[in-house]
């Protein structure tokens, strides 16, 4: 089956389609997480964006779990505690400015010192939860690209 | 710089396979058909837009008569 449907295309259709491809994973990727932050800023339940969650979770779980096993982890950057700690502040952030935005635009509530607290405890929450997250896959990752980069030459791996 | 030596080198490839094609009074669809490929993608290598795998490389070395070094090898 695979077979046929790579005859039809030489390599660099097949190179152009992939790379089309990609792009429409991101596109998707991208515009899936903006419809779950506006539904969730509009005030849906999880139960109403429950279906667009567990796809972009399912997707997310997928690209992650795929490009440890192969060794794989950014175009552009090497994992660090550094950047592993850097990056956990962007979620952080914007899960603080995601409460702060919809208890005073979209709940219409006065501002508090308790809506700054609130915030502050889901920023660490989510910031602790990423930066865990992260280290985890990066130790993964070390130890995958360990036994791919140290397999005897005989073997697949 | 670089980017200097990048563009001559493209542009080489492009005289050289278009120059052997040309020899053999080939055209380009008469090329891709021979290798397997569309035209597209023997005028995207041409234009020096594509890089052809080393497969492709030696099935249009082939088919045109050249060894790689003569239709993909670096200038001197």
């Amino acid at each position: 089956m695979k077979k046929q449907r790579d005859a039809v295309l030489d390599e660099m259709q097949n190179a152009k389609l992939l790379k089309l491809e990609a792009t429409g994973l991101w596109l998707t990727f991208w515009l899936l997480t903006a419809a779950i932050v506006v539904q969730a800023l509009l005030g849906f339940s999880l139960r109403e964006i429950a279906g667009e969650f567990i796809v972009l979770l399912i997707a997310s779980v997928y690209i992650a779990v795929s490009s440890v096993k192969n060794g794989l982890w950014t175009r552009d950057s090497s994992p660090s505690l550094r950047a592993s700690a850097l990056a956990s502040l962007i979620p952080a952030f914007a899960m603080g400015a995601f409460v702060i935005v919809r208890s005073l635009v979209f709940l219409h509530k006065p501002f508090e010192a308790t809506l700054i607290l609130r915030a502050g405890i889901y920023m660490l929450v989510v910031y602790a939860l990423c930066f865990a997250s992260m280290e985890i896959m990066r130790r993964i990752y070390r130890k995958r690209l360990d036994i791919l980069e140290n397999a005897d030459e005989e073997d697949k791996e | 710089m670089l980017l200097f030596v990048q563009e001559v080198v493209a542009i080489a490839r492009n005289v050289r396979i278009k120059a052997a094609r040309a020899a053999l009074d080939m055209t380009q669809k008469a090329l891709a058909d021979a290798v397997g490929v569309s035209r597209q993608t023997i005028n995207a290598i041409e234009q020096g837009e594509y890089n052809p795998t080393i497969k492709l490389c030696r099935a249009i070395c082939r088919v045109l008569g050249k060894s790689l070094d003569e239709l993909f090898g670096e200038e001197e």
